[in-house]
């Protein structure tokens, strides 16, 4: 009965033990730190809810494992045990929890051991913290720095590449530099450079000498703030006041030290298309016309010292063909005639000689009057007619029916300009050709156009047409004689008179000769 | 289904048991078949006509007739078709479940000492019985207990089984724990022995 009967746990202890029991269950269930109860041997004897649910197994499962069956290192768990028994209390190791044969839930495990009341170990206590999630965290922040340190590892290795081929495009950039200044300093032209704003940028040696002036002096000023060079003074006035690419060539004069001449010519600086600047290239032609001017010097005393003899023998054969020294034989008279022609052909040749001497010399003077054009080309026109008639050619002369209104011209320069076109018209033609001389005008001008259906003019050499004593092949063909300078007497001629003159050619064709002439001086 | 005559039987066989082992029934039920097998051992249990209680009202430290325990597992075994070996496992789990194991556990590291305060708790468990350890050999990695005064049903026997080799593995580390009954009452010995052996 005794034993039947409740005398060990009274009714009050048997109520303690149940509410004992339920408030134990109770925390356990609430405890939100994973924990388990461990004996000596290491195995599970007791494990909270929050237990169970990390580690996912039931508790019939757990219960009386071997704490280390839970983790992934075996042999850290067994020494972290040991130094739990052997150090009371060991916190925040790091461990590896296996659950469902997957072992990646990183925790941090902490863990006291627990005595009895004579202070034996019987077992610890062991909690876990689930740190997966930190874990995770931190592998992907380093693999994420670790990306980006590998990112800059490669950019910086691109900038030092960079930097490398930068030094390198820098220095082959000097040597450019380099040998483009050593190329200009060295240039046998004068040079120099202006920025959009045009002010001078670079003067190169033969500049400063041929303008008498330092780079440093005029660096990043514009010319009309430069006062102390009077060369680069006189430039300046050349260019007309102003530095502006047009395509034309000035020339320059300067007369100290000695007298120089210069070619002055103007060029656009672009880079990509864009023109950044202007430049000023000065080529001293100063040999070059001294060599001009002593051969036309020469031209000129030799054409003078000629023309004496020439006419000498002129007149003398003139007598003796007009039988003024007595009746001669057909074949004396023959020979006679051709020496006479001959000598004429010496004598055109020396007067064009001595004509364009005196236009190189500026000697050509001009003496002007007011003139009826149309009576200076019926007066060429008849001067002609034996050679017109010889070579069977029709002349038209198409005056206008208005009268012409005069020009100040000189008569003499103006008929040899009607004269050779005329002449070139005639001689460059075919028997029974065709020449039409013709005239227009407007308020401004007099035109003149001599047309002929000639041999023409080839297109490759048109360019030098009015060049001295070029001749085109075609015409050397044709007529053998001839000085190569009656059209560049004539594109002087007609210059000086403020007028223009040119043509149109094809070749076999014919050309037409126009020239202008202001009808107010 | 249970006979009635069976039932009865059952009701007879003398002695109380803590309500703590109904718990245990209820918590491997949950475990193994979930909330809708309990709900069908309620049901089957009801038929009994016996008033075994599954839930929180069933106070596990009161005293109930130890035919409940053997019809607990009765109904269990048939309503469920498990075998012997489920019932075994019922019993390895039941210390695992018990509060009154796990105690013990906390404070007895030892074989001696565990097996000393489980013969003392048998006492208080039961009403009947007495359960000794004679033979406690460490070395040898051998034990032997002993249940006398108790004949019951030989369903416990299996359960017990289960119950103390768990119950070793909760104190010892073993790779393997053998335990096989070598005396049994309801075979006509003096007493019921479990003899274990561990490797």
């Amino acid at each position: 009965m005794k034993r039947e009967e409740d005398c060990f746990i009274s009714q009050q202890a048997r109520e303690d033990l149940e509410n004992l029991e339920r408030y134990i269950e109770e925390l356990s269930g609430f405890l939100p730190l994973p924990v388990c109860t461990i004996n000596p041997a290491g195995l599970i004897i007791d494990a909270n809810q929050a237990f169970k649910d990390l580690t996912k197994h039931k508790e019939s499962y757990i219960i009386g494992q071997g704490i280390e069956s839970l983790f992934e290192d075996k042999k850290l768990v067994r020494d972290f045990l040991k130094r739990v028994f052997e150090e009371e209390k060991v916190e925040y190791q790091e461990m590896v929890l296996c659950f469902q044969d997957k072992c990646d839930i990183t925790v941090n495990v902490s863990a006291r051991a627990r005595k009895d009341s004579q202070g034996n170990i019987i077992g610890c206590f062991w909690a876990i913290f689930d740190i997966s999630e930190l874990k995770k965290l931190q592998e992907n922040l380093e693999k994420k720095v670790e990306d980006r340190t590998k990112a800059l590892e490669e950019a910086k290795s691109s900038l030092l590449n960079i930097l490398e081929d930068t030094e390198e495009a820098r220095k082959n950039i000097e040597q450019e530099r380099n040998k483009t200044r050593a190329i200009l300093v060295n240039l046998p032209n004068g040079l120099i450079v202006f920025d959009k704003q045009g002010r001078i940028i670079q003067i190169n040696s033969e500049a400063e000498r041929v303008l008498n002036l330092k780079e440093a002096d005029v660096l990043n000023k514009t010319i009309s703030q430069v006062s102390k060079s009077p060369n680069l003074t006189k430039l300046y006035q050349t260019l007309g006041g102003k530095i502006e690419w047009t395509g034309q060539k000035y020339e320059l004069v300067l007369d100290e030290p000695l007298q120089r001449f210069f070619q002055v010519s103007i060029a656009p600086v672009v880079i990509k298309k864009e023109v950044v600047g202007l430049m000023i290239v000065l080529h001293d032609v100063t040999r070059g016309k001294e060599i001009e001017r002593l051969k036309t010097e020469f031209v000129s005393i030799a054409a003078h010292q000629l023309r004496t003899p020439l006419s000498a023998i002129k007149w003398s054969l003139k007598m003796l063909l007009d039988g003024d020294v007595g009746s001669l034989m057909p074949e004396q008279l023959d020979f006679l005639k051709k020496g006479y022609e001959s000598n004429e052909r010496m004598i055109t040749l020396v007067n064009d000689l001595l004509n364009v001497a005196r236009i190189e010399e500026g000697r050509f003077v001009y003496d002007l009057t007011s003139q009826s054009l149309e009576e200076i080309i019926k007066k060429e026109i008849d001067e002609l007619s034996k050679v017109i008639a010889k070579k069977k050619i029709k002349l038209i002369f198409d005056k206008p029916k208005r009268t012409l209104p005069k020009v100040e011209v000189d008569k003499e320069k103006i008929s040899i300009v009607i004269q050779n076109l005329l002449d070139n018209a005639i001689r460059f033609n075919n028997p029974g050709g065709k020449v039409t001389i013709s005239m227009e005008y407007d308020k401004i001008n007099l035109k003149v156009i001599v047309k002929d259906d000639g041999i023409g003019i080839p297109k490759d050499q048109q360019k030098r047409i009015f060049d001295k004593f070029f001749r085109t092949n075609n015409a050397i063909r044709l007529e053998t004689e001839g000085t190569g300078l009656g059209l560049f007497i004539c594109k002087n001629i007609i210059k000086a008179h403020g007028g223009r003159i040119w043509f149109e050619s094809e070749k076999d064709k014919g050309s037409i000769f126009c020239f202008t002439l202001p009808i107010k001086s | 289904m249970l006979e009635d005559q069976e039932i009865q039987k059952i009701l007879e066989i003398k002695g109380l048991v803590r309500g703590v082992v109904f718990q245990t029934d209820r918590e491997y039920v949950l475990e193994e078949k979930g909330e809708a097998g309990l709900k069908k051992l309620e049901e089957e249990i009801k038929k009994t006509g016996q008033a075994i209680k599954y839930r929180k009202d069933f106070k596990t430290t009161d005293w109930y007739p130890l035919g409940w325990r053997i019809l607990s597992l009765l109904v269990i075994q048939e309503t469920f078709d498990w075998g012997e070996q489920e019932i075994f496992k019922m019993g390895e789990v039941a210390p695992k479940h018990s509060f009154i194991v796990k105690t013990i556990l906390r404070y007895f590291i030892s074989l001696e000492k565990t097996f000393a305060e489980t013969a003392k708790y048998w006492e208080k468990h039961y009403s009947i019985g007495k359960l000794e350890a004679p033979e406690i050999d460490i070395k040898k990695h051998h034990l032997v207990l002993r249940l006398s005064d108790f004949k019951s049903h030989p369903i416990l026997c299996i359960y017990y089984r289960g119950y103390f080799k768990s119950l070793t593995s909760l104190i010892i580390r073993a790779s393997q724990i053998n335990i096989q009954e070598t005396k049994c009452v309801n075979k006509g010995d003096q007493y019921h022995e479990f003899v274990i052996d561990w490797e």
